[in-house]
């Protein structure tokens, strides 16, 4: 560690080094050098001036020193956050002890060593002392750093003003000093007022140090050991720096007059700021845990609320909170399992400092797992000692627990995890982290729903993406274009109650070459009915071309689909043959919807005979099924559909029937196309269903038999149309 | 959905009444399917499923009735369907059922034409 500090303290010399003013002040420095020598070699030739110039050089380099620290502490206020400038000053407090020990012992060392010889001062002697002097001027701009940094880590209202009087004081004494180590004429008394006041100034000044509780117990501690060898330090420094001259013709004092007075004056400024700080920190100190801990709460509920922002593992969420859990309440072990209401197992999730042998040790005794660790709520066995039963838990190879706090996890009503914290003390948990752990359950329940929603919702993106596939699938199962057929005017409209349904329809030919209209619907909707119509699709389109009639067709689709299908599924299906030749149309119905056909005024409803396919074997279905044959004159409109269209409710729900159609048929002018007619019944379903939600596949099939004008105008009007 | 539809058990001997009321549809039907399941698990083949209150059948419904007759008729049992509303039976009429079910007026028919057979 203490080579980091070093590190630490040497990056920040090399900062300091980087600033322009550091490079004069060095400039200045290795002037101070040149002039020492040349008095050295030529001591009668200057007089007295060269002592001057010298004495101001050293002013010039201990000042600019100083400038490029303020500048350094005011750069790493604007670009370092709070912690890392809290981390830098502990880290200068640490090293300025041995520096400035070190600074002392190698002065003190080489006057041991040059004392006794002549007064007159060598060269080397004079190189050595200089060095002395640069590593002195180093510990002064540290001390000025430890004061500005821990003034200015939180600046206030008065920072400002704090820092100017000192800055003054400072320039004052240094002038004072230094005229007195020339002329020898300032009382010892003055100095002696200043530095008291200032000490006093910067020690009851430095109020506002907020920031030391944002520190860590340990944080706070490391502080106070620091700051406490740098008082002592500072204390000693000040003592051996002030030393009565006239009493001992050595020390540093004597060697250095002007710098000595002025780290004196340093050291007992940086020491009031490090006092004031330690005793701040003393007295926060038995709070220290209490906020530790309380900012250790708000730092895991931010966290937690995070998480219930972004996180869709369940697994991720719990472990988080477990860890958390056991670094605030400083539980030894914990675990989390979850919790299957429909299984009496377990299942271990996340655990801290325990094995599955372990935890298994928890779950033996049945009284204990039904009471604790499948609780309805928060629970906190203080004791394990005093419960027999329990006991054993304490015992096992090494003690397991002697007191446990249990709390279930919800998602919405539902308990789905345990977390399981225990302490090998007992009494080991109290009343603040019951308090605590209910702050974590909302937040996980919270983090849970979210969890939840998150997933559902992208499910259902998923679905919804692939129902609209599976829809434009379905559609286009469907004959995208009506076959002209000629001297029919066919119009078909099908819409379906959800992205896919289970109506159908389709033109085929049969044996005959014959157009064969089918309209069909399969049992249920959704998706199930969607599969099966994509089955019937494919056997219609199989079986089609092999049936002699509509008759034969549904018999042949019913063999190729009895016995093949879910037993509550069947499919009612009417085909619709159009005879040219004979001019009729044939129709079969398996079950379906009758078929109305509407000749003259008149409006017949057709419902021959037959069950729905895939409800009986192949004698009974061919049994019971009827053919009929309608011949059909010009104007007639046969009009098929399925119960989506007769079985459609309205708000209140009654059905659509068959009434409203027949109507629409029966008023029905001759001019009217297909698509009209489809329109206007159309109309008339959604007046009628009003706002109510569409049950059922709609298939809505409108045949009109085309008079021979009608033909000719169509083939007229049919090219204009494309235009 | 499911609180529209109710089903009431009752038995004479080795009959089983079940009367439905309400509406049949695609999720009402699961619960008489399991209705009957049970009957048939038991072994209890004769029953007599009462329609007085039925007010509305889907076509998923209907689909229940097909589900298990060819166990119930191998069993040497029948299921008979009494007290259709005209317009519940009208949908039964369409698919053919009353070629393939037993649809009859009251619960007495059913009842003594169990006990002829």
């Amino acid at each position: 560690m203490m080579r980091a500090n070093y590190k630490e303290f040497f990056q920040v010399i090399k900062r300091i080094f980087a600033m322009r003013s550091a490079k004069a002040s060095f400039l200045f420095a290795v002037s101070k050098v040149v002039v020492d020598i040349i008095g050295v070699i030529l001591p009668a030739a200057f007089g007295n001036s060269l002592h001057m110039i010298s004495t101001v050089l050293l002013l010039l380099t201990l000042s600019f020193w100083l400038w490029s620290v303020i500048l350094v502490g005011k750069m790493s206020e604007s670009d370092q956050s709070e912690q890392q400038r809290i981390k830098e000053l502990n880290r200068i407090i640490g090293v300025l002890p041995f520096v400035s020990l070190g600074c002392v012992v190698f002065t003190s060392l080489a006057e041991f060593v040059f004392l006794g010889q002549n007064a007159e001062m060598n060269l080397i002697q004079t190189i050595v002392m200089n060095m002395c002097m640069l590593g002195f001027i180093i510990t002064i701009g540290e001390c000025v750093g430890i004061a500005y940094r821990s003034l200015t880590i939180r600046r206030t209202k008065s920072t400002n003003g704090i820092l100017k009087v000192l800055g003054v004081m400072f320039i004052v004494w240094t002038l004072l000093v230094f005229m007195d180590s020339i002329t020898s004429s300032v009382e010892e008394s003055f100095f002696a007022i200043i530095g008291t006041f200032s000490f006093l100034w910067v020690f009851i000044r430095l109020r506002k140090i907020q920031w030391l509780n944002s520190l860590s117990r340990s944080g706070k501690i490391s502080i106070l050991w620091r700051a406490g060898l740098c008082i002592f330090v500072c204390m000693i420094m000040s003592g051996i720096m002030s030393g009565n001259t006239e009493a001992n013709q050595s020390g540093i004092r004597y060697t250095f007059p002007g710098l000595a007075l002025t780290l004196a004056f340093i050291f007992s400024i940086t020491g009031a700021a490090l006092s004031r700080l330690s005793i701040s920190i003393l007295f926060s100190l038995p709070t220290a845990q209490f906020i530790d801990r309380r900012n250790y709460e708000v730092e895991s509920l931010i966290e937690l609320n995070r998480l219930a922002l972004s996180e869709t593992s369940i697994e991720t969420i719990v472990e988080t909170i477990m860890y958390r859990a056991v670094e605030a309440t400083k539980a030894h072990a914990a675990w989390c399992e979850a919790l299957d209401p429909n299984s009496p197992e377990y299942i271990v999730l996340a655990s801290v400092n325990l094995n599955d042998e372990h935890i298994a040790w928890f779950h033996r005794f049945s009284e204990f797992e039904e009471k604790v660790l499948r609780s309805k709520e928060q629970i906190l066995l203080p004791n394990l000692d005093d419960d027999k039963e329990l006991a054993y838990l304490t015992k096992f190879p090494k003690p397991l627990a002697r007191s446990v706090l249990a709390a279930p996890l919800f998602s919405g009503a539902k308990r789905v995890a345990m977390l399981i914290l225990v302490k090998q003390e007992q009494y080991g948990f109290q009343n603040d982290d019951l308090r605590l752990i209910s702050a974590f359950q909302h937040n996980v329940k919270i983090a849970f729903d979210n969890a939840r929603l998150l997933k559902e919702s992208l499910e259902n993106e998923r679905i919804k993406k692939e129902l609209s596939v599976a829809s434009s699938i379905q559609q286009n199962l469907l004959p995208q274009k009506i076959p002209d057929i000629e001297g029919f005017d066919i119009n078909i409209k099908c819409i379906p109650a959800a992205e896919v349904g289970g109506d159908y329809y389709d033109f085929v030919r049969l044996k005959n070459n014959k157009w064969c209209l089918i309209v069909g619907d399969v049992s249920g909707k959704g998706i199930p009915a969607a599969f099966y119509m994509a089955h019937v699709k494919g056997i219609v389109f199989t079986l089609a071309g092999m049936a002699e009639s509509p008759y034969d067709f549904l018999c042949k689709v019913n063999t190729a689909l009895y016995g093949n299908m879910e037993r509550h599924t069947y499919i009612t299906m009417s085909a619709c043959m159009f005879d040219t030749d004979n001019k009729q149309l044939i129709i079969a119905r398996a079950g379906h919807c009758p078929t109305f056909l509407k000749q003259s005024r008149a409006v017949a409803v057709l419902t021959p005979r037959g069950l729905g396919i895939g409800l009986a074997g192949e004698s009974m279905f061919t049994k019971s099924l009827q053919e009929l044959s309608v011949p059909y004159n010009e104007g007639d409109i046969a009009y098929f559909f399925t119960d989506g269209v007769s079985e459609a409710k309205n708000m209140v729900n009654d059905e659509f029937g068959y009434e409203p159609v027949l109507d629409v048929l029966r008023s029905l002018t001759d001019s009217a196309s297909s698509s009209d007619i489809n329109e206007i019944i159309m109309e008339q379903l959604l007046h009628f269903t009003e706002k109510a939600p569409q049950h059922d596949d709609i298939t809505s099939v409108v045949v009109r038999c085309l008079s021979d004008k009608d033909t000719l105008q169509e083939l007229i009007s049919y090219p204009i149309l494309q235009q | 959905m499911s609180q529209n539809f109710e089903i009431n058990r009752a038995n004479k001997g080795n009959i089983d009444f079940i009367k439905i009321k309400g509406y049949l549809d695609a999720h009402t039907a699961q619960v008489l399917e399991r209705t009957i399941e049970e009957l048939v698990k038991d072994g209890r083949v004769k029953i007599v499923v009462n329609f007085r209150d039925l007010e509305y059948i889907s076509s998923a419904g209907l689909g229940v009735f097909m589900v298990f007759i060819e166990e119930i008729r191998n069993g040497g049992g029948d299921i008979k369907l009494v007290e259709l509303k005209p317009k519940v039976f009208t949908v039964f009429d369409l698919l053919g059922f009353p070629m393939l079910f037993d649809i009859l007026q009251h619960e007495e028919e059913a009842l003594h034409k169990f006990q002829t057979n």
